[in-house]
């Protein structure tokens, strides 16, 4: 059962990642969002980068919305998920997932370095609001 | 997180030139190292360095670089700054620069004891007083302090006439409209540096 589920979800991600992302969508939902593990979240999130399209972006928003994503899964170059994002120039992408990691937790828990990354990118960006928010 | 971090992120800060921002950041930074604050070029710099200057003059640590401190402070005329770095280190070498300054940093010239000063220093300050823009009332308002007075001689006055006259006389002006204007001030100046050796 478990395993039928996680290839559901790797399949899913390789939809994506492949550019089917009306399809992936199309299968996924909240529940099935919020059952993913933090790194298949993350390679998710990956996947998403060079995507720009609706489908896409309404995966995007399903996964802000629902996931939990892990910042410490890297990509295949062993690039961090926050440097990909970075990387792929996805500023609006950058500015959604600060949302969630707001200065303590990022302290907490070792996630630092991500954290002023990101507020440096989004600075960087002009982005302000969420900076600020990220700093708060 | 660690210093590297902070610093990283202050110096985005301070490009992006937000006092607001750098007020949340300083709540756990605590401090400003001063080789991330520039020497502002323009005039929105000038303006933003000045604000945080005067605004968050205890999170720098004036003992870091002086120099670079002074030089900022009295580039951009943050008289908070450039009072606290004058009461902790006594520099009067750079009266001369605060003479000429803005209002509020010439102001700070009336809290130091001119008795204190040495006649070669207060000689510089008053020329600088002099080519300001509000000469006149800087002029007076440092004879009146007692900035005129020599610390040598009891009662002596400080000689600065022939000189300021032949600093005056050396200098070269544009050939357009400011220029002329800039020259007749000059004049002025002089006949009343006249007047003042005369006295």
């Amino acid at each position: 059962m478990l395993g039928s589920r996680i290839e559901e979800q790797e399949r899913m991600i390789e939809l994506v990642r492949q550019g089917a992302c009306k399809r992936a969508l199309q299968e996924m939902d909240e529940k099935a969002v919020q059952k993913m593990r933090p790194e298949q979240v993350s390679r998710l999130l990956s996947a998403l980068i060079p995507f720009r399209s609706r489908p896409a972006r309404e995966i995007e928003e399903l996964v802000f919305q629902n996931g939990r994503w892990s910042w410490t899964e890297k990509d295949e170059e062993g690039f961090w998920l926050h440097e990909q994002i970075i990387r792929g120039g996805r500023v609006d992408m950058a500015a959604k997932a600060a949302e969630r990691i707001r200065k303590r937790e990022a302290g907490d828990s070792g996630l630092s370095f991500v954290w002023a990354e990101l507020v440096v990118y989004l600075l960087d960006k002009c982005q302000r609001l969420p900076a600020r928010n990220m700093l708060e | 997180m660690d210093e590297e971090e902070s610093c990283r992120v202050l110096e985005s800060i301070l490009a992006y030139q937000d006092l607001e921002l750098l007020g949340i950041a300083l709540k756990y930074t605590r401090n400003i190292p001063t080789e991330l604050l520039q020497v502002p070029e323009d005039e929105r710099e000038n303006r933003f360095m000045r604000e945080l200057l005067n605004l968050y003059v205890k999170y720098i640590d004036i003992q870091d670089d002086t120099k670079r401190l002074w030089r900022i402070s009295l580039c951009c005329g943050a008289e908070v700054m450039a009072e606290r770095l004058l009461k902790k280190t006594e520099d009067y070498q750079y009266l001369p620069q605060i003479a000429e300054g803005r209002e509020e940093v010439f102001d700070l010239l009336l809290g130091v004891p001119a008795r204190k000063v040495l006649d070669e220093v207060k000689k510089e300050v008053l020329y600088s007083a002099l080519v300001s823009e509000h000469w006149k009332e800087r002029l007076e308002t440092l004879e009146q302090k007692g900035w005129t007075k020599s610390s040598r001689q009891r009662k002596g006055k400080i000689q600065f006439a022939d000189e300021s006259i032949r600093r005056l006389e050396k200098k070269k002006y544009a050939s357009d409209r400011r220029g002329k204007l800039e020259q007749v001030a000059d004049k002025e100046r002089i006949r009343f540096v006249k007047a003042y050796g005369q006295e």
